[in-house]
C-alpha cells in the first residue's frame, strides 16, 4: 500500500505554529511583493477568496482577514520536520513537494499495532502533535488512487481505499487526477470520459493514443496497479529557471536589464547549488503574463559562468520588441550536466572563472548579493530593503514545485 | 499609518478591562478565533495598550486636546524623534503591544509590537506616541501607504 499524505493549508498551519492568535482566524499568506494571496486558511477561503486573488480584492472580500507575510525559510524547516517524521514510521518517503509526501505504507498497521484505518490516524494525530500542522492522508495501492484519497479527505481526514473501490471513482471528476490538466480534462470529456471511474473503463490503448505513456501509466494506477514507484531521491532536473515578476511593468531598458542581471546572478545561485553546468540559455519576457518573447542560445561549451550566461542573455534581450511593457521575466538554464561529468576544453574558458569563484565565496561570507553586477543598480529599491529579498519557495530534493 | 491594533482579549488584565470599558472593544474575527479588544483611531477615546514602567498600560493614543501642551498628533516620525524637535516634551521609549495592525483596510500580523514613546503633559497626564518610519516596498504594497510603525524586532 502507498501513502500520501497533504498537509492542509500548509503555509498558514505554519504559521498557526508559531503565532497562536491566527487560529481560527481567517488569515492569508502574502507573495513575494505583498500583493497575491499565495495561501489562505480554509477559514478565508469560506469567503471566496482563492489562490492567486490580489489583496485589495481580498480584504473587500473579508474585510477582517490577517495577511501574513510569507517565510519560505520557516516552512522548509516545518517541512523537513514532517519529513524526518514520516520516515521514522515507514521505510521510503518520497518528498513530492513542500506540503506533500507518498510513503510506503505497508509498515503502517505493524507500527502503530492497529488496523490500517486506525494507524493511519494515529499518523495523523501523530503529526498533528509533533509537528503541529493537519494533515489529511490518503492510502491506497497506488500512488494515483491515494493522492485521490488525500484530497477527497481534506480537511483534516483519512481515506483508505481498496482496490475495488468504484463509488469512489464515480464521485471524482476526472480533472481532479494529478496529470490531467484541463486540456486533457476536454479531450476527456469529448470523448464521454467524466469521472475517474470512466477513465478506469476506458479502453486503454484509447488512452494511450489520446495522452501517451503518461496518461496510461494513470489508467493502471486507477485500477490498483502501482506504475509508479516511490522515488526517494530527487532526479536530476531538466531545467532550472529564476525569475518572476519584474516588480510592475515597465519599458525602461535600464530596468529590463538590470532584472535580467538579476535573474543571471540568481541562476548561477542555483547552478552553484545544485552542482550543474547548463548547456543552453533561454530567456523568456512577459507581457501581462502573455510570453511576448522567448529565445534559446547554446553555450559553447557547459557552464555556470556569470560573463558566459550574460553574453547568451543580452542578445536575446537586445531582439526582445520594446513597444510592450515588460512585467516578468524568466531565464532557463538547460540541458544541464553534473559538474565532475564534463569535458574539459582546450579552447574555451573554464566553466567558471576565478572571479566568478570568488564572488561566491565573498556573497556565502558576507551575505547574499553583497557582491552584485553594477548593471543592477537601477534596482536600489530591491537591494536596499532588506524584507524584499524576492525569495522563491525552492527547497532541494523534493520532486516537484 | 496604522489606524487601528488589536490585542488579545486573554493579553489585558481584567482590571484594565472594567476600568476602560474595554468590553465595549471587543471582536472576534470568527467563532474558532480568538477574542481580541479593538484600538481604533477613529473611537470617540482613541487608546493604546503600552508597556511601560513594567506594566501593560492603557493610554491616550495620542493627543487632540488643545488645552494640553502634549503634541496634536497621533504618531511621531522616527526622523523627527532622532532630529530632536520632540526633545523638549522628553519622550521616553515604550512598547505597544498588538497582535495584529490595519492600514488601509488590510490587517495584517505584528509578532511583537510597535515601538512608541510617552509623553507627559503640563499635568503629567501621559500620552502614547507610534512610531512611524518609510514604508518598506513590501508594506506599501500590501496597505498601499507610505510609511508603517517601527515593529519591534520585524520589518514587515
Amino acid at each position: 500500500m502507498i501513502g500520501h499524505i497533504d498537509a492542509d493549508c500548509f503555509y498558514v498551519s505554519c504559521e498557526r505554529i508559531r503565532s497562536y492568535s491566527l487560529r481560527g482566524v481567517p488569515c492569508g499568506v502574502l507573495g513575494n511583493q505583498g500583493a497575491c494571496v499565495i495561501a489562505k486558511s480554509y477559514e478565508l477561503k469560506a469567503y471566496g477568496v482563492k489562490t492567486g486573488h490580489p489583496i485589495w480584492e481580498a480584504k473587500k472580500l473579508c474585510p477582517q482577514a490577517v495577511f501574513v507575510k510569507r517565510d519560505f525559510r520557516w516552512y522548509e524547516v516545518i517541512s523537513r520536520q514532517l519529513l524526518e517524521l514520516l520516515k521514522t514510521v515507514s521505510p521510503q518517503v518520497e518528498y513530492y513537494s513542500i506540503d506533500e509526501m507518498f510513503f510506503d505504507a505497508s509498515q503502517l498497521q505493524h507500527t502503530f499495532q492497529l488496523p490500517l484505518t486506525a494507524a493511519t490516524r494515529a499518523l495523523q494525530t501523530l503529526v498533528q502533535e509533533q509537528i503541529g500542522v493537519p494533515v489529511s492522508i490518503g492510502i491506497a495501492p497506488s500512488r494515483t488512487l491515494a493522492k485521490l484519497g488525500s484530497d477527497s479527505a481534506k480537511p483534516f481526514g483519512v481515506h483508505v481505499i481498496e482496490k475495488q473501490c468504484e463509488a469512489f471513482l464515480r464521485s471524482q471528476p476526472v480533472g481532479e487526477l494529478c496529470g490531467i490538466g484541463s486540456r486533457s480534462a476536454k479531450k476527456l470529456h469529448d470523448r464521454n470520459i467524466h469521472t475517474c471511474w470512466d477513465y478506469r473503463e476506458a479502453d486503454r490503448l484509447m488512452i494511450r493514443k489520446l495522452l501517451t505513456i503518461k496518461g496510461e501509466a494513470l489508467w493502471w494506477e486507477l485500477r490498483g496497479d502501482a506504475v509508479n514507484q516511490i522515488q526517494t531521491t530527487r532526479p536530476p532536473q531538466k531545467a532550472i529557471a529564476r525569475g518572476g515578476s519584474c516588480g510592475g511593468k515597465t519599458t525602461d531598458p535600464n530596468r529590463i536589464r538590470a532584472w535580467a542581471v538579476r535573474n543571471i546572478e540568481r541562476l548561477i545561485e542555483a547552478l552553484d547549488h545544485h552542482r550543474v553546468y547548463a548547456r543552453h540559455i533561454s530567456l523568456q519576457i512577459d507581457a501581462n503574463k502573455t510570453a511576448l518573447w522567448l529565445g534559446r542560445t547554446p553555450l559553447a561549451v557547459p557552464s555556470a559562468s556569470f560573463r558566459m550566461i550574460y553574453d547568451a542573455v543580452m542578445p536575446m534581450l537586445a531582439a526582445t520588441p520594446t513597444n510592450h511593457p515588460v512585467s516578468h521575466m524568466h531565464i532557463i538554464a538547460e540541458n544541464l550536466t553534473w559538474r565532475d561529468k564534463i569535458q574539459q576544453s582546450l579552447f574555451f574558458e573554464e566553466a567558471q572563472s576565478p572571479l566568478d569563484q570568488l564572488k561566491r565565496d565573498i556573497n556565502q561570507k558576507l551575505g547574499r548579493f553583497a557582491i552584485r553586477s553594477a548593471e543592477t543598480l537601477p534596482l536600489h529599491e530591491i537591494y536596499h530593503d532588506a524584507t524584499h529579498n524576492y525569495d522563491i519557495c525552492d527547497i532541494s530534493g523534493k520532486m516537484c514545485f | 499609518m496604522c489606524t487601528g491594533i488589536t490585542i488579545a482579549w486573554h493579553d489585558v488584565p481584567a482590571k484594565l478591562i472594567q476600568k476602560f470599558q474595554l468590553e465595549e472593544r471587543m471582536i472576534q474575527r470568527s467563532e474558532t478565533a480568538e477574542k481580541e479588544i479593538l484600538f481604533m483611531q477613529r473611537h470617540r477615546r482613541p487608546l493604546l495598550p503600552v508597556f511601560y514602567q513594567g506594566e501593560l498600560h492603557i493610554l491616550p493614543w495620542g493627543n487632540r486636546q488643545r488645552n494640553s501642551n502634549a503634541p496634536l498628533a497621533w504618531w511621531c516620525e522616527v526622523s523627527t524623534l532622532e532630529s530632536g524637535v520632540w526633545s523638549i516634551y522628553h519622550p521616553e521609549p515604550a512598547e505597544i503591544q498588538a497582535n495584529f495592525g490595519l492600514e488601509r483596510g488590510v490587517w495584517f500580523q505584528i509578532r511583537e509590537g510597535i515601538q512608541g514613546i510617552i509623553i507627559h503633559d503640563q499635568h503629567e497626564q501621559p500620552y502614547a506616541y507610534m512610531l512611524l518610519q518609510p514604508s518598506s516596498h513590501y508594506y506599501q504594497v500590501m496597505t498601499g501607504y507610505h510609511r508603517e510603525p517601527v515593529f519591534l524586532g520585524e520589518q514587515i
